[in-house]
């Protein structure tokens, strides 16, 4: 498994830098909450250096907060027992992309499809008043969660989620998601 | 009532809630990894807490992750049913002039919540 995540982690890297687009920050492999908020204080710190505006920055910082917890929350593990993932930042001309990757049971495949195909039909205010249902339900998972992830990637990204499952093997497979941030436009 | 304070984290809010000084304020960045059981004793507190007179909640936090959202919706939840007729909680929710991010979970929570919420600009 961890050669699958390694291979695309690859992947990507080489197409960034044929693309010419700067990896702003990438880590593959298991993270501890520790380095979480060691990766966003660097990564904001990277931010202002290179005069993002503050606005985008935030957006930035509270995006791949959410995304690194919800991984840390719930990716599966590998044969090994070691949470297999790997995050991009990659700056672009005209926006950053993320691109976040997990171990994923193949049963909750489907439920997690059918959220992110209903955030991404969302319109602004759609969203929003899912959001706020979702909030004001409060329902906490027995991991601790309440449903505001995704929501909270797709209001801080003002953009579709991609998303891709691809199989490991007859219970697992790898969750790969990605979405833009602007650079210009709404803050 | 015991004063509860907790000292601000790498990721956590410092939080006072202080009656024999009057003083009650969750201040910082709130991401904790397991929110839920950060706000805990801070909820916990609150189910003791019988207070009568005016009393004012300050928030001034400039990070908040989603599950402190909900977490921070509990503590107002619990204020709201503190609040009585022997009792006037008002929450001054405070955040930076240009920080559009809190001031609208600011008003997310005057939607929700049937508690005085002033918005403040700092």
């Amino acid at each position: 498994m961890k050669e699958i995540f390694d291979n695309r982690f690859s992947a990507l890297e080489a197409c960034f830098a044929s693309d010419k687009h700067e990896i702003i920050q990438a880590h593959k492999g298991e993270w501890t909450h520790e380095d979480v908020e060691s990766f966003v204080f660097d990564l904001e710190s990277k931010l202002l250096e290179k005069g993002i505006k503050k606005g985008i920055a935030k957006r930035m910082f509270s995006l791949i907060i959410e995304a690194l917890q919800n991984i840390r929350l719930h990716g599966e593990r590998d044969e090994n027992g070691v949470q297999q993932s790997f995050y991009f930042i990659a700056l672009k001309p005209d926006r950053f992309t993320v691109i976040t990757a997990n171990v994923i049971l193949n049963r909750v495949i489907e439920k997690v499809q059918t959220r992110i195909e209903k955030i991404n039909e969302l319109d602004k205010a759609g969203l929003k008043e899912y959001y706020m249902d979702t909030l004001t339900d409060g329902q906490r998972s027995s991991k601790g969660g309440a449903g505001l992830g995704f929501i909270t990637v797709a209001m801080k990204a003002k953009n579709k989620i991609d998303y891709d499952f691809s199989p490991i093997d007859g219970n697992k497979s790898k969750f790969e998601m990605s979405c833009d941030i602007l650079l210009t436009g709404e803050e | 009532m015991d004063k509860l304070e907790i000292k601000e984290g790498k990721n956590t809010p410092h939080i006072i809630f202080d009656p024999a000084g009057n003083r009650f304020s969750v201040a910082g960045k709130s991401f904790p990894e397991n929110a839920k059981k950060f706000y805990e004793p801070i909820l916990s507190w609150l189910d003791q807490f019988s207070p009568s007179g005016n009393i004012e909640f300050n928030f001034v936090l400039y990070y908040i992750s989603s599950s402190s959202i909900i977490s921070i919706l509990e503590i107002i939840r619990k204020l709201d049913k503190i609040n009585s007729s022997n009792t006037s909680i008002t929450i001054n929710w405070c955040f930076e002039e240009d920080d559009d991010d809190i001031k609208k979970i600011g008003e997310d929570y005057q939607r929700i919540s049937k508690l005085n919420i002033n918005l403040i600009a700092n």
